[in-house]
């Protein structure tokens, strides 16, 4: 046994040494290198953005790669921390606690490595492209309002139950929430009825709050949630063998960045088979992939201005426009003007 | 005689003081909303901790063979993101993928059992490791995403209803527990579990291959939770990494609350499913009264936290 893990500890000191030197020798080359640490990558949607990431950097001569943030700021500044050891010339970061990221950004000034904060702005940045998250939400209410206003054109004003299912334990959480919670602004027909909080975001937890929520109040016809696990939970209940709804078509259910499975169930809401109807998204992976490039390249080379504030598009993905995502994996036929 | 008539009525209070929390619990609820006690909701509670009553229980078997497993929440996602898999892109038969599922899970448990006593740690460090492990397997058979269009006799096992009532997932829960019950308390297995994890020198003394009873309960465990995993996807009609994951607390929560030592070697398993519904009806009920998120959060670890002096401080003898 002592012999077995004297072996593996060899073996262990001697990939790292071997992993040292390659950071080495990278450091004396002349290639760009840039580290992207993600928000988490529980989900296909951050899976996606992190391996569309490396492949648009490594196709422009980049060598990229990422680390996971485990939705952890501790995690999150461990990863950083070790993308300043390697050296980086660029360090990209979503952060989840922006204000955790201080010193981050101070080592990173220090060693002159460019600094770029995705979505979340940190204190300070060499460029910061950010998805309002207040915006976004906004965005989600009023592709909810344009479905519940043509599905209930005959409805009495205000008189759809809409549900919100939130998970406040995290800023985004919050400020998105308080937007969906308004749905009343943007439709004429919905009537907010209902939050239902949520303690975390999963599918099992969005399963057992919509079971629990059709006990009380088996009216409400829309769900809003900013979170994809609790909107395909939802769903889930309802398109159960025993579920107590089995007609879809005056109900609705719409989400925030959610993934191509929640993109095929868009799809299948089409023929009937599930209320989940439609989602909006932090721009496409592709077009975010491909804006952070252009970002990164301008603070290599110094063609943007330290500071520079880069918006990120929305991406609108519902029955008029499933397919066109579904082929193309982005949405261009639609934008947030057409929903003003 | 006051005095022992004072400590029967402890011991009494102190063995009945889950179920007392479930009544009391299901009268306040009723009362407050009259939601809560009607056939749909009782059957949503039943059905919504039918995975959670038979973690528990295999969280119980460890823990009474002297053990404790932080990796089953990972355990249950490896099996349900793999037998997903197996049917939604392999197309696979249900019954294989079930299987398969099944079978990961007791040799993950194993795996535990045999680290454990191979590495002589406590098994709480032990799986702590082996959980990284776990998650990172999970993570690499589904590269993060989630798997739909599950098979409709897949989904059968936890949405059908025989009888066009009766939820087969129930069924099989409590055929599980029943039988889990039956072999730990009656049978020479299971005294030997409880003696293993009771006084393991003692045991050894006696003619018992301990490490072998701590492996074999940490598969009998794996199995289990295979099970849970069977379950919880058939019923979610999806799965990804993160199913499952955390469940081993609401095990072990149940598990401490209803009396089953931590040392091992102690425990009964109707007082932990008695705890596991306790806890059920509570979340299900906070939400019924529209009880916000944190409120939830104060009330269930009071309520906790009061059941525990309880259970403890009558357990001393009052």
């Amino acid at each position: 046994m002592k012999k077995a893990l004297s072996f593996i500890l060899a073996a262990a000191l001697t990939a790292s040494m071997a992993t040292g030197l390659a950071v080495t020798a990278h450091a004396e080359d002349d290639t760009k290198s840039v580290g992207f640490v993600t928000f988490g990558l529980g989900g296909d949607f951050f899976q996606q953005l992190a391996d569309t990431f490396v492949e648009k950097f490594e196709e422009e001569g980049w060598e990229a790669s990422y680390a996971d943030g485990q939705f952890d700021p501790t995690a999150q500044i461990e990863a950083c921390e070790n993308y300043i050891a390697m050296d980086v010339d660029v360090l990209v970061c979503w952060s989840v606690a922006p204000e955790a990221m201080d010193s981050i950004v101070e080592q990173c000034q220090e060693k002159g490595i460019k600094f770029v904060a995705f979505v979340a702005p940190t204190s300070s940045y060499d460029a910061v492209m950010i998805s309002d998250n207040a915006d976004l939400a906004d965005c989600l209410a009023k592709l909810a309002a344009k479905w519940i206003d043509e599905t209930f054109a005959d409805a009495e004003d205000h008189s759809v139950p809409v549900a919100v299912f939130s998970c406040r334990t995290a800023e985004t959480g919050v400020v998105q929430a308080d937007e969906l919670i308004k749905i009343e602004e943007f439709s004429t027909k919905a009537k907010f009825e209902t939050e239902v909080e949520c303690q975390d975001e999963t599918m099992q937890v969005g399963l057992e709050k919509a079971e629990n929520l059709y006990m009380s109040n088996p009216d409400i016809k829309v769900f809003l949630t900013a979170h994809s696990g609790l909107g395909l939970g939802i769903n889930n209940y309802f398109t159960a063998i025993s579920s107590p709804v089995t007609e879809y078509d005056d109900m609705g259910i719409f989400l925030i960045n959610g993934d191509m499975t929640i993109a095929e169930i868009i799809k299948s809401s089409e023929d009937g088979e599930s209320p989940l109807r439609g989602m909006v998204l932090t721009g496409s992976v592709d077009d975010t992939a491909n804006d952070l490039l252009m970002v990164c390249n301008g603070v290599y080379d110094g063609s943007i201005e330290p500071g520079t504030v880069q918006k990120a598009g929305t991406t609108f993905v519902y029955a008029d426009t499933i397919d066109e995502y579904l082929e193309t994996g982005t949405v261009t036929s639609v934008t947030a003007e057409d929903f003003q | 005689m006051v005095e022992k008539k004072k400590k029967s009525f402890g011991d009494i209070f102190a063995n009945l003081s889950m179920p007392i929390l479930l009544v009391l619990l299901v009268v306040i609820f009723s009362i407050m909303s009259d939601k809560f006690l009607t056939s749909l909701n009782i059957t949503n509670i039943l059905v919504q901790n039918v995975h959670v009553a038979i973690v528990a229980t295999a969280v119980m078997i460890i823990m009474i063979s002297g053990g404790c497993d932080l990796s089953i929440g990972y355990q249950m996602s490896v099996a349900a993101v793999l037998v997903a898999k197996m049917m939604s892109v392999h197309k696979l038969p249900v019954i294989v993928a079930v299987i398969a599922g099944i079978a990961l899970c007791s040799l993950l448990g194993t795996f535990n059992g045999f680290m454990a006593l191979k590495l002589k740690s406590n098994t709480m460090i032990v799986t702590l490791g082996t959980m990284a492990i776990f998650q990172g397997i999970s993570y690499l058979i589904s590269n993060s995403k989630t798997y739909h269009n599950l098979p409709k006799s897949f989904m059968m096992i936890g949405q059908g209803r025989i009888f066009g009532w009766l939820p087969i997932n129930v069924v099989i829960m409590i055929v599980l527990v029943v039988a889990a019950g039956f072999v730990m308390s009656k049978t020479a297995v299971g005294r030997k579990v409880y003696a293993a994890g009771d006084n393991p020198e003692a045991a050894r003394l006696a003619g018992l291959n301990v490490g072998k009873i701590k492996v074999l309960s940490f598969t009998v465990a794996g199995v289990l939770v295979g099970i849970a995993a069977i379950l919880l996807t058939s019923r979610s009609g999806s799965a990804d990494s993160g199913t499952g994951v955390g469940i081993e607390f609401t095990g072990i929560t149940a598990c401490v609350l209803s009396g089953v030592a931590l040392k091992g070697g102690e425990g009964t398993l109707w007082k932990v499913i008695v705890a596991v519904f306790a806890l059920g009806v509570l979340s299900n009920g906070m939400q019924l009264i529209d009880l916000g998120a944190y409120p939830q959060y104060i009330a269930k670890g009071l309520i906790m936290l009061g059941s525990l002096y309880i259970t403890n401080k009558n357990a001393k003898g009052m």
